[in-house]
């Protein structure tokens, strides 16, 4: 059997005694598409912080190809990329000097990391910008500059927490284009959305998280099925899901 | 019941003044009080114990050196309140909060200006207050109930200090935009903030004898007649506290006075000045641009430091905060290349003032870090990462000590070892506060570091009293050095276990 490129197994965390993920499991196959659903507070951006290591799991496994982030912390990290809802960068740093250091943590080779950077901001629109402080860029440079870190050592797995916020329509299909041709290679992407056009386009599959626990796992046909709605938008199965959760 | 009507500058100073009184201690502000008020209470009581009877300020030989030495206080009081109206007026003008919303309202620019203002005097000179007020009310039951004007004259100084914070800040703006009168406005309430300090040490870099007539000028200048006479017009404020009524008119009037003509005048360019900065924060600005293909440097250890190095030069808001402490540092230097075998006398406040210097660049490169997701996700330990910036703290704090150490060598080698020993024990112990004890912090508000991590920043403190107390005990006074090491441990020590829970995180998030 293929080892799965995330494996979740009885994942459980508190906050001050609420709990904010409830025994989940999830198992993602590499190279797919799959989409993390839930309303505020489900506990998606919970998991995934907890996946990408930054935040310890009360009890339960992560296995990023087969590497437990736990045990194996250093090999699960250098195949696995976070992009956060809202990704911080260093208000000083010029693009360039942006990706040279992220290059730098993941040990990358600099001459490859100097020529990935190149393309990676030429395709995301930013080459004009390289030398400017990142401190005057809007959300949508910002949140493109963030995306090209992400990418620049080439990761396995991609997880992404709300990528699209921000990002004018010419942006967000350029990212969307991209998580498809990223995905077409063979690597496997994570992504949350409240977006559920985005979910219902690119994923191939679709997990619903409600109050800290998978609800409904599977493909859109069979996430209709299971909500007994047959032809309906995913709008509709998932307020029909996570209303009788 | 309403006491004032709603949009008039007393409302919103009402206002301000809530929200300023719900930043001072938020849940423990009964302890604050409590706490306050008997420290408070102890000043009452030696006010009171100095000014009982006549003796003390009825005295005319005390009054003849009590008026100059109570004004060159005051004055050095109103630099460092002048610093930091300076300071409080550029976070008036670029830290927006709630102006957007204030200036959309259909209340006057100029009420928002002038509360602004007064939030600004009120914040100088609530330290002075609390300092000075115990003496105007030890003087009513003294029989001294002249010493009430303490009340005005202060207010006036406070109104003074905001004025001239506020006339910088807004001139600055108008001469060089938004932006750079930012930097500069900030750099320069650091310089008037250390002004008194730099002056009184400058006789310090003079050869012995121009010291010596500079000294016997001041002796002259106290006379009757002189500059610094205690007739002098210099010590007027002085007068005006003790009840004299000519300096309590004109020091009131000039304090009230400059801030309702500064007001008036400026509260325009304060508008067109906080639009600049919305405008202003989209602008970009370019690092150094070329054309050259494109080549990264490799090795994590290497990105990392030069990553802070960058973050630190490049960023005016950090050298102005941190500007105050080398200031302080270059007098000391100075003295300590112009010393001899007494050299060692100065290593106590190397190490307070490196350890200090070197703890705020640690709580900015650990604790400070912009995108801690990133370094969280990243195949490299938390702690190694913190180590990495606890060097880049340390290092550039080293290489200011590090010519002194040498040339130090060559005079004294076992002061030399101490400084070095010392100094670097004080700046690990204050990084070893932050490694172990990580708790996120925002360097756009390094002011406030103090306030969010109370803990650490005693912590840091005891530490480098401790090597500071080594330093004195490597000195010939080894027996104390049992209790020196204690107050080293101390410091780290607690960090470690009071840190455990958040270095068990694992991520600075």
């Amino acid at each position: 059997m293929e080892t799965p490129a995330l494996a979740i197994n009885g994942l459980v965390k508190y906050f001050g005694g609420k709990v904010a993920v409830n025994n989940l499991s999830l198992s993602i196959p590499p190279g797919q598409f799959h989409a993390l659903l839930g309303p505020n507070g489900a506990g998606k951006t919970t998991t995934l912080r907890i996946v990408a290591g930054l935040l310890k799991a009360d009890a339960g496994t992560v296995a990023i190809f087969g590497h437990d982030t736990v045990s194996e912390t250093d090999v699960a990290k250098r195949i696995t990329a976070f992009l956060p809802d809202d990704p911080m960068l260093y208000g000083k740093l010029n693009p360039l000097e942006y990706l040279e250091f992220v290059a730098g943590l993941w040990s990358i080779d600099a001459a490859r990391a100097a020529a990935q950077a190149e393309d990676l901001l030429k395709w995301l629109e930013l080459w004009e910008n390289r030398f400017e402080y990142t401190e005057g860029f809007s959300r949508g440079m910002r949140q493109k500059l963030a995306l090209a870190g992400a990418l620049i050592h080439t990761p396995k797995l991609l997880i992404l927490d709300e990528p699209l916020t921000g990002l004018d329509a010419h942006a967000a299909k350029a990212v969307k284009d991209m998580l498809v041709d990223y995905v077409a290679k063979g690597n496997t992407v994570v992504l949350t959305t409240h977006i559920l056009e985005i979910a219902e386009r690119l994923a191939e599959r679709i997990s619903i998280i409600q109050k800290g626990k998978i609800v409904a796992d599977g493909t859109l046909e069979e996430l209709r099925a299971k909500s007994g709605s047959a032809g309906a938008s995913l709008e509709d199965v998932f307020l029909n899901l996570t209303e009788s959760a | 019941m309403k006491f004032v009507s709603t949009g008039s500058w007393p409302w919103l100073l009402q206002h301000e003044l809530r929200l300023a009184w719900r930043n001072i201690g938020g849940k423990r502000v009964w302890l604050v009080l409590i706490g306050g008020g008997i420290i408070w209470a102890c000043v009452h009581l030696a006010a009171w114990g100095l000014l009982r009877g006549e003796r003390v300020l009825g005295n005319t030989d005390f009054q003849q050196w009590l008026i100059p030495a109570a004004g060159a206080a005051l004055w050095l009081l109103m630099s460092i309140m002048v610093s930091q109206t300076t300071a409080h007026s550029v976070s008036a003008v670029f830290d927006r909060g709630d102006l957007d919303l204030l200036l959309a309202s259909p209340l006057s620019s100029r009420a928002v200006f002038a509360v602004r203002g007064l939030a600004i005097a009120l914040a100088a000179c609530l330290l002075p207050f609390l300092l000075l007020l115990p003496f105007a009310h030890a003087g009513l039951v003294s029989g001294r109930p002249g010493l009430l004007s303490i009340y005005p004259v202060m207010a006036a100084l406070a109104l003074l200090a905001a004025a001239i914070g506020l006339w910088l800040t807004m001139t600055l703006v108008r001469l060089f935009g938004a932006r750079k009168a930012k930097t500069i406005s900030q750099i320069l309430a650091a310089l008037i903030g250390a002004g008194f300090f730099l002056l009184s040490q400058s006789a310090n870099f003079l050869p012995r004898e121009q010291q010596a007539a500079i000294s016997a000028w001041l002796k002259h200048e106290t006379q009757n007649g002189g500059w610094f006479a205690p007739d002098s017009v210099l010590w007027w404020p002085v007068r005006a506290m003790l009840g004299e009524w000519l300096p309590l008119v004109v020091v009131t009037g000039v304090g009230v006075g400059c801030f309702w003509l500064v007001i008036n005048f400026t509260h325009r360019r304060f508008v067109s000045g906080t639009q600049e900065t919305m405008v202003g924060g989209t602008t970009r600005s370019r690092a150094s641009a070329t054309s050259k293909p494109v080549t990264f440097r490799g090795g994590m250890v290497m990105n990392l430091l030069l990553k802070e190095w960058k973050l630190l030069v490049r960023d005016p808001q950090i050298i102005s905060q941190t500007l105050l402490q080398i200031l302080y540092l270059i007098p000391m230097l100075f003295l300590g290349f112009k010393s001899d075998r007494s050299a060692w006398l100065l290593v106590p406040g190397f190490v307070m003032i490196t350890s200090m210097l070197a703890g705020n660049l640690a709580w900015l490169t650990i604790a400070a870090e912009d995108a801690p997701e990133l370094i969280g996700t990243a195949p490299v330990t938390m702690n190694f990462v913190r180590w990495i910036k606890a060097a880049a703290a340390a290092l550039p704090v080293l290489a200011l000590l590090l010519p002194l150490t040498l040339y130090w060598l060559t005079v004294d080698a076992y002061a030399a070892f101490i400084l070095i020993v010392c100094a670097s024990g004080g700046m690990i112990s204050a990084a070893l506060c932050q490694i172990w004890n990580p708790r996120r912090g925002d360097r756009r508000n390094m002011k406030k570091r103090y306030q969010e991590s109370r803990v650490v920043s005693i912590l840091e403190a005891l530490g480098s009293m401790g090597w500071a107390a080594i330093a004195v005990c490597m000195n010939n006074h080894w027996v104390w050095l049992p209790l020196a090491m204690a107050l080293v441990l101390l410091g780290p020590g607690t960090a470690w276990i009071v840190g455990r829970g958040a270095r068990k995180e694992g991520a600075l998030a």
